[in-house]
Formats: structure tokens, sequence, C-alpha cells
């Protein structure tokens, strides 16, 4: 590991960073100090709106025109890069920092092939002849595990997935073999197999390459994976400071404390997997309090945290710093959740047998339209993306189907079909009595009324031209479902419930943030008192602080509704305790489908074991199985026969002849108890024989 | 209980917020002065202009002299009182001319007509109501022909009604035509996609293959010369700019979420256009109706300096350019006069609608 009596290649103090806005400046960032060795993973973390961004723009020189260093220091391998003027900066860093950020596209350029951008990176610094570059560029997307990379290089940044595009990028700052590389939330919109991914890859390359990495992100299970420190910070400072294991083994500071319980968890059980928010939202830069900036929502607080401000100070011998007054008082053990948030009720509840939706081999297959004229006088072959195919399960009135899956597995279509945006192709869907198989211009708006939904991107969820109380009143006025005259005080009540008051009807979409976006847009899918909401990822692209709690919500009102509700999460972390049932889909084919807790213990069907094995666990004592999944998900234009898992399954050598049966036949279901089925040749029997995905020892002081 | 409607955001207050902006651009601000600046002298003229901007008071040709401090123009006018008053054809009025019931009756006929067709076009575009549409569309078809049947049979044609002045000018009307025509045609063709989309915009793009300034001549001279007529080829000429704008933003308006919030509630095709979709693009729309202002106060001159402008007497600052032409040399004032007041109220609107897109783009970051 890192010797501590070297140079740090990036060494932060007591860092200050504000933004000049109009009528002052605010502080984003303020007392931020920590330093990062060569070889170590420093890990950031906190909410959105904390200032870890901020932090990485700062060391780059990238904080835009009305950004700057207001205090403090930033050593760069021991030369200060503050107060520098651009040429003097770029010969300090040279070629020596690369940074990675969320979105894929920010860093390419969508006019220029990849191979042109890569290979630029490498031509631009050194004499080096246009094969060798190439080559070079070849080996390192194969080191992150790009299929195909010689292909790859010839094609423009749009004509590849989100997660390709994401490898493009890390390999690319790879290529300048830089000191430190900053990744800003890389995996945030990956699928977690991808994620799964990269993360192992991050961790390679800080023990083959000694990178210094700075790694940010929101999720603290994330950073039990790959990071040796962690810097906890909270609304603009840094909270805590140490090093993985003493955080998680004991947090000091009740907002880490807040953080990890709010990821979600794959323990033993199901309870295990309740995920709990931190009430409130982190203050705004000119709203902070003047005393502890945790204290509106920290369980703890006192008068004193309300008016002294607490400084970072060692605890105990340990290396962990923390900036709280009552570190050494608070037991985290003895932490039970407070009046102030939902927890969902996990007694079984007492579940219809009726089902209310059927689905019979239902299909959806797309047109592909090619834009050559022989396309459109229809002289080419016609070809589908075979998005859905064979969907047979049943959901009982009330209860919460969860549906799994990477991107491109056909969950979306799935419930688009259902609710009529897409005409099925083929096969039989049924709502209670009626037809689903039409699109929507064909249904009643009494069958309208009953299929409401629930969508992913808070951003566009909202119509940002109305009053969240005209969003979530529109529906009622539609359908009729409440009088004129009543409608203000039914969206009141449902405001109410989703814990927003009543001061919010008047709000406009700008002034909500993302979770309160997705609570208007869960009332809104309510309001017409819908029999089942269909719900399309909706807190995956929120914070996990967040994303708690808008899951107990919906549970609860489920509850309160009796709505039967089907949920599709690109992670089997997160739907496992409200699910009542799950299925796992890929390639637009369900794979397992089973009572929820079936799903979590073997008998696993090879790909729900390698998706579990993906999920970061929030326990750096953890036992995981190491599952990766080869490749991406093939076309689904073209999907491979027999089993279409068998090109990336890890399980099939367990049949005779490297499992030749997966690529020639289509698996038969079997089914396990309690309805659990299982689409596989491999014999259930043997699958039952499977070690659990994740394994955590008992600790020893309990 | 209070009442329901509490104020209801909709186009207008988009409209208000980026007003809001105005303030908030140095170029918008100067751009807006420009404007206001002939506004004034518009509204200023209805009511005083230093001497009667038709009456032949002075020598004719003449520099800048007491009572007349920019000159006369070739038949003794004065030239700042007609350069005020040329403010109120472009932007402040439009005269109608005396007509026949019976050219109302086809007027309204042709009117109701497009109106029926631009409300039945959605319609036809959305299954639910594709019936009801195509019905209207082939009842739209008759109303002219009805109308005309009506007045040729009841003599309605010899019965005149004199002429008289509605408030606005022919470049607004214009635009605000263009802008009807336009939106409504881009939002179906962005919003259905589809060979809704391939038929319209290559209509549309047929009719921009033209130059402008021929398509004004061809209808100006098939119509006659007058304001209505100058209204109507603005209208016409101006929609495809519009409805491709209109298009490119419904094409990205609709990928949101709350689009297909409002499908899954089943809405009709007309509330999605104008209540989900239009409400967001406006911003830009308003922007470029602006800049096209400035293009019909530009195009009305050129016409006007080719003598095919707004009909006499009214000044209008073209015409008035074309007039003083042969006499440049002894009165340049009375040409300068009219070209620079056109210049600074196109340059004016041009300014004022880049800073407030300018703005808005800001504000979207
Ligand atoms: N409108 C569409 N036209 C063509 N293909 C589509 C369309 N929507 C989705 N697909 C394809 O269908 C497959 C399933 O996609 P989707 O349902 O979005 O999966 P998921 O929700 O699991 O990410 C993918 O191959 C995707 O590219
Ligand atoms: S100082 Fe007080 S308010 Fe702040 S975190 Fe510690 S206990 Fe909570
Ligand atoms: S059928 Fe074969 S390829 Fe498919 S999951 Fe089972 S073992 Fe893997
Ligand atoms: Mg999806």
């Amino acid at each position: 590991m890192s010797n501590t009596n070297e140079q740090p290649v990036l060494k932060c103090e007591n860092l200050a960073i504000a933004y000049k806005v109009r009528g002052g400046e605010i502080e984003a960032v303020q007392n931020v100090s920590f330093e990062i060795h060569k070889g170590e993973t420093y890990g950031i973390v906190g909410e959105s709106g904390c200032g870890k961004s901020t932090c990485a723009w700062a060391v780059v020189n990238f904080l835009g025109s009305n950004g700057y260093v207001k205090r403090g220091n930033i050593f760069f391998q021991g030369q200060d890069l503050v107060g520098k003027d651009g040429e003097e900066l770029r010969k300090l860093r040279g070629n020596n920092i690369a940074m990675v950020y969320q979105d894929p596209m920010q860093a390419l350029n969508p006019s220029m092939t990849i191979g042109d951008q890569m290979r630029e990176v490498l031509t631009v610094h050194q004499s080096i002849s246009e094969e060798e570059a190439t080559q070079r560029c070849i080996e390192m997307l194969e080191r992150v595990y790009m299929p195909d990379s010689a292909n790859v290089l010839k094609r423009f940044p749009h004509q590849i997935s989100g997660g390709q595009q994401q490898r493009v990028v890390i390999a690319t700052a790879l290529l300048i073999n830089p000191s430190l590389l900053i990744m800003d939330e890389p995996t945030t919109a990956l699928d977690v197999t991808v994620e799964a991914a990269v993360l192992d890859l991050i961790d390679e390359l800080r023990r083959e390459f000694d990178t210094a990495i700075m790694y940010i992100t929101h999720n603290l299970g994330v950073v039990a994976r790959v990071c040796d420190k962690v810097g906890v910070m909270y609304a603009g400072e840094m909270v805590e400071r140490g090093t993985v294991k003493d955080i998680f083994k004991n947090p000091q500071h009740p907002y880490t404390q807040g953080l990890i319980r709010a990821v979600p968890k794959l323990g033993a059980n199901k309870e295990g997997s309740i995920l709990y928010p931190i009430p409130g939202r982190v203050p705004a830069p000119n709203a902070r309090p003047s005393g502890c900036m945790f204290a509106p929502r920290c369980d703890y607080a006192t008068d004193q945290c309300r008016s002294d401000h607490p400084e970072l100070r060692p605890i105990g011998d340990s290396d962990v710093v923390v900036r709280c007054h009552l570190a050494e008082e608070i037991d985290a053990s003895a932490w039970v959740p407070g009046d102030n948030i939902d927890v969902p009720d996990l007694t079984k509840r007492n579940l219809d047998t009726e089902p209310i939706l059927v689905l019979d081999k239902l299909q959806k297959y797309y047109d592909v339209r090619g834009s050559s004229i022989r396309d459109a006088l229809g002289l080419t072959k016609k070809r589908y993306v075979k998005a859905v195919e064979g969907a047979t399960f049943k959901v009982p009135k009330g209860s919460t189907l969860g549906i799994v899956g990477e991107s491109g597995s056909g969950k979306s279509t799935l419930i688009k079909t259902i609710i009529g945006l897409e005409k099925a192709t083929n096969g039989e869907a049924k709502f209670l009595s009626f037809d689903v198989t039409t699109d929507l211009s064909e249904r009643e708006p009494g069958l309208i009324q009953e299929l409401q939904m629930v969508f992913q991107n808070p951003d566009s969820t909202m119509n940002p031209s109305y009053t969240v109380g005209q969003q979530i009143g529109r529906p009622m006025e539609r359908f009729g479902t409440v009088p004129k005259s009543e409608i203000r005080g039914e969206v009141i009540k449902l405001l109410q419930q989703m814990r927003l008051g009543e001061n919010y009807y008047d709000r406009l979409p700008r002034q909500l943030s993302g979770g309160e976006k997705q609570r208007v847009g869960i009332a809104r899918a309510l309001a017409s008192r819908p029999d089942v909401v269909l719900c399309d990822e909706p807190v995956s692209a929120l914070d996990v602080s967040v994303q708690a709690a808008i899951l107990n919500l919906l549970l609860n009102v489920q509850d309160e509704y009796k709505t039967t509700m089907l949920f599709i999460a690109h992670d089997l972390s997160v739907v496992r305790f409200f699910s009542d049932n799950i299925a796992v889909m890929y390639l637009g084919e369900v794979m397992e489908i089973g009572p929820s807790e079936s799903i979590y213990a073997p008998p696993y069907h090879p790909y729900t074991e390698a998706l579990l094995s993906a999920v970061p666990v929030p326990d750096p004592t953890a036992v995981q199985k190491h599952i990766r999944l080869e490749g991406d998900i093939p076309s689904a234009i073209n999907p491979p026969s027999g089993c279409r898992f068998h090109t990336r399954c890890p399980r099939r050598n367990l049949l005779p002849d490297n499992g030749k049966i997966c690529e020639e036949k289509i698996p038969t279901w079997q089914e396990d108890a309690d309805g659990h089925k299982i689409l596989c040749h491999i014999p259930v029997e043997e699958l039952a024989t499977f070690d659990p995905v994740i394994y955590v020892p008992e600790k020893e002081e309990a | 209980m209070a009442t329901e409607k509490s104020k209801a955001p909709t186009v207008w207050s988009n409209v208000r917020n980026y007003m809001s902006l105005v303030a908030d651009s140095r170029i918008a601000t100067i751009g807006l002065a420009m404007v206001s600046f002939w506004l004034v002298m518009g509204l200023l003229s209805f009511v005083w202009t230093p001497q009667d901007p038709n009456a032949s008071i002075g020598i004719p040709n003449r520099g800048p002299q007491e009572g007349l401090i920019l000159g006369t123009d070739r038949i003794g006018r004065d030239t700042l009182s007609r350069t005020m008053a040329g403010t109120q054809v472009i932007l402040m009025k439009t005269r109608v001319p005396e007509l026949s019931v019976g050219s109302y009756m086809f007027g309204a006929a042709a009117f109701a007509a497009v109106v029926l067709v631009l409300i039945a076009l959605p319609w036809a575009s959305d299954k639910r109501t594709r019936r009801k549409g195509i019905l209207w569309l082939i009842a739209a078809m008759f109303f002219i022909p009805i109308a005309n049947a009506i007045s040729g049979a009841t003599g309605l044609n010899d019965i005149m009604i004199p002429k008289y002045s509605i408030p606005m000018g022919v470049a607004i009307w214009g635009v605000l035509g263009s802008l009807t025509l336009g939106s409504t045609l881009g939002l179906i063709a962005g919003y259905r996609g589809g060979n809704w989309d391939q038929v319209i915009m290559q209509i549309l793009d047929a009719l921009i293959a033209f130059p402008r300034i021929v398509l004004y001549l061809v209808v100006i001279t098939a119509l006659g010369q007058g304001d209505l007529v100058m209204i109507f080829a603005i209208a016409v000429t101006g929609a495809p700019g519009v409805a491709r704008l209109a298009r490119s933003q419904a094409l990205e308006i609709k990928q949101r979420d709350y689009i297909r919030a409002a499908e899954t509630r089943g809405e009709s095709i007309w509330y999605v256009m104008f209540r989900e979709i239009l409400p967001n693009a406006i911003g830009p729309l308003l922007v470029d109706a602006m800049l096209r202002v400035g293009y019909a106060v530009f195009t009305i001159g050129t016409l006007g300096f080719l003598g095919r402008g707004l009909p006499p007497p009214e000044p209008d600052w073209g015409n008035m350019i074309n007039l003083a032409r042969p006499s440049f040399a002894q009165a340049p004032l009375a040409v300068l006069v009219p070209a620079f007041a056109i210049v600074t109220l196109v340059v004016g609107l041009n300014l004022f609608a880049d800073g407030l897109n300018e703005e808005i783009t800001r504000y979207q970051k």
C-alpha cells in the first residue's frame, strides 16, 4: 500500500471555492482538506449539491468564468496550482491529470470517430506513428473490456451504447498514463453489470499503474468496493475522513451513518434490505445554518450543535477525523428510525390471489426502418427489434411485481405495451377482462384511467410550464373522478400524502428538487385512482439518500390504495424489500420469476446470479462472488439462438459439451417451489447447490 | 374551500418570464429602446405631427427650413411628419378598403376555411378523431364556393361597406398569421412524425425554395396592392420558416416524459400540441417572430421601393424612398430619413431578439 511519507500526488489544504453570482458570491466549498497518494483510490462522497464536483473542477481549473479558489491550496506533486495562470498551469500539470465525467458525451466529440479522438490524445503530445497510435488505442480499449475494439475505433460516439462510451472515455484518459485520475460519478448512469466491470478496472489500474485516483460518488456502496480512503462531504465541508475500513466499521458522523443506512444492501434477509432515507435536504450555499451544517437533519442535534460550528478533529487513536461535537457519545448501532421518516411495514400482506393482470406470450417487435430508398419501397427484408418476446405471467391484485434487468432487456417496452404507448405485436394481455394489447388510441377512457405510470427522469417528468397543483389536478379533471370544485382539496390531500405541504401547490417544477419532482410525478399517477401503477425506474436518477424516501413512500401509498404495481429497476438490491414477486428479464425474455425471496437465494438463474454479484455492497467485509459478464447485451434484432443468454452465460460450462444445448434449444421453464420459475437447461436441483452470492461474516463484537 | 384556479402560468406567464429577461441584457435593452422610439413616434403621429403628412405645404425638394426641420419631398410634403406617420401602416393600423358585402363574405369564408383546416388537420392525424377531422376538411372545401354562390345570388356584391382601419399594422398581422399557420403545421409535423411530417415539410420546403421577394411579387400582382394582401403575403411566405422552428421544438419536447404522461391520460392531440408542447416552445417562437417583424418591415420597404408596396396616400417608408429617389441630389434627406427609419427599426428588432435569445439560452443552463 502507499507510503505516507512520500509526497502526495494531490493535496488540498483548507480549500474554499466560490462562485460569483448576481448580487454577491456563494462559497460552494469550504474547509476541505485531503491528500491522495500514489496508487491510492480516494473516495469523495456526499449527496448532490455538497460540492464534490466543484472540488474536482478546481483541481483541473475548470470552474468556469465565475468560479475561483478563494482560500487554501491545491498541491499537485508538491507544486501549488492556485493562483497560477493558464500557461503555467498547463506546464505544471503537463499531461498528468485526466478527468472522467458522469456523462460520457461531455467528453466525446460527436462529429469525430472514436479512433480519431483517441489517437489525437497520443499524437498531440508525442511523435508517434498513426499505426502505433491505433495499436495502443486498441490495446487500451481491450483493457477496459471493450468488445470488438478495432471496429469501435471506426464508429462515432452515438453509434455505441452509453456503457461503451464511458469505457472509451476511461480508456482515453488512461492513454496518457496520468498520475492523477479524477472520476466524477463515472458509473452513475451505467448498468450495475457495467458498473461492476468499470469498478474492477479502476482497482486494476491503481494496482498496475500506481495511479492516484479521486473517485466522486453519492453511493457509499461503490466506495466500499473500490476505495482505500474516503472523505465525506456535506454542504461544502469535509465532515469525516479516514480509511474505508474504519469508516464502514465505525462511522462517526451522523451524516456518514445516514448515508450508509440509505444504500441498498443485499444482506441475508428482507429486513436487512430496508432503506432508510436521510430526512430533509442539503441546504443551499446561501442558506446554510450557522452552527453544524447538518444540525437541521441530525437526529442527535443539541443546542450547542445549532450555535457552534464544529471543527474537524481526530477521534481516539485511529486516523479518522470527524466534524461533530458529539462523535464520542453517538452510538450508531442504537439508532432507530425517527418519526420524520417513513418506514415500510414488512408484515406479510394478505394478497389476493386473484390476478389483475394476465400476460400470455406477449410480444412486441419494433420495425427497423432503414433510410434508403430500397427500404422505403419495401425491397429489403423487413427487420425487427425483438424488444419483448413471450412474456407470460400473472400479477395478483394489490401486489408489486419488480422487473429487473440490464438496459436493453425490454423492461420499458414491456410496460409501455401494457399501458398502451405501444401496440403489442402478438400474444395476449388482459387487465381484468379488458384487452390491453391495443394502444391508447383504441382504449376507452375508463380503461386508460385505471393504468397510470411513474417515469424515470425527474427533470422531464413534469411540464415546466404548469404548477404542481395544475399537473396533479389535470387527471382528476380529465377523468372527472373529482367534482371540479373539490379538485384543489383533493390535490392538497395527495400532496400531503407525498409529504409535500400545501405550499407546493403553486410552485413550478424548476423550484423543486429531483426527489420532490418524483413525488409530484407519483401524485399525478395516483390522481385518477388507478388500479395499476407502472413505475419505470422512478428512483434510478436520484441520490441514494432520496431513493429510500421515494420507495418507502410508494410502498405506503400502495398499502393505502391497494394499488397493484409494476416496478422496473436495473438493480436487484432496490426492489427486494417491497416486491412481492420479481421477474428478471434478459434481451426481451423473462428468465426467472417468482416470489421475491426466492430470487435472492439459490437456485438462481445464471443471469440473476451475475446481476446479484454486480451489486455494490456497502460493507467492505462482505464476501461477494465475483462473476462478470463478458461483452455487451447482444442486438435484439438478431437475438442469439436457443437460450438468449448463451453468449454471455458463465454457467453453461456445467452442461455437457460446454453447453452446446444452450445454443441449439430454447430451454423450458423449470418450476421450483411456490411458483418460482427458472428458464434454463441446468436442472434446478443443480442450480440449488450454488453458494449464495453474498456472504457476510458475523461481526466479532456482536 | 378556496377557489380552484391558481394563477395559470400558461403561454402568457412564459411570455412575461421572457420579458423580465430583457432587462438583463444590454443588447436587448438597446434594441428595445430603438423599437420603442419608433413606437412612440408612430403613436404620437396619430395625435400630432409637425405638419399634415399628406399635404403639400412647402417648396418641393428643399433641405431643412423653419417649420420643416428635415426638409420636403418632391411635392413639398414634410419629410419628418411623413416619416413619423410611416410607422402607422407598418406597426399600428391596417386599412381595410371599401369592399362589398360579398367580398366580406368571401374573406370570411376563406378565413373560416383556413381556420377549419388548421383545427381539423391535427384531428385527422390522430386515429381517435380521424373521421371527424376528414369530414371537417371536406366541409372546409365548400366554404368559398358556398359564400360566392350566396353573395352572387342575393346581390350582396353590390352593397358596399366604406373603408376603415383596424388596430395593429401590416407587419404585425402578417407575422401573427405566419405564426399561427406555421406553428400549427410545424407542431403536427414534429409531434405526429412519419408521413405527416414528410408531406407537410415537403410542401413547405417547396414554398421556401422560391426567392422570397418573387413570392411577394406574385401574390401582389395576382391580388393587387393593399394592406390585406400584404398581410396575406407576409403570412404565407413566413409560415414555412416558423413551421421548421416549431417542428424542431416539437421533436425535442415530445421526447419528454410529461408528454408520455399526457398520452397515458388519453389527452387529445390538440391538448398535447397546444397545452403541453406549445407553452414550452413559445419562447424561441416569439424571439423568431420578433426577427420576422423586422424582415417584414424590410420587405415592405423593398416592395415600396419597387412601387409594389402599400397603397397611397398614407406614407410608407419604402414608397417615400422610391418617390424621392429621382431628386436625391437636391433633397438627400427625403431619401435618407426614411431609409434611416427602416434601418433603425429593423436593427432594433434584431438586437432585441438576439439579446433576448442569448439571455434565454443562458437562463436554461
Ligand atoms: N421506439 C423504439 N424503436 C426501436 N427500438 C426500440 C424502441 N424502444 C426500445 N427499443 C429497443 O428495444 C429494446 C428494449 O429496450 P427497453 O425496453 O428500453 O429496455 P430497458 O427498459 O430494459 O432498458 C432495445 O434493444 C431498444 O433499443
Ligand atoms: S455536531 Fe451535532 S448536529 Fe452536527 S452532526 Fe454532530 S451531533 Fe449532529
Ligand atoms: S440455458 Fe444455458 S446459456 Fe441459458 S442460462 Fe442456462 S446454462 Fe446459461
Ligand atoms: Mg429503460
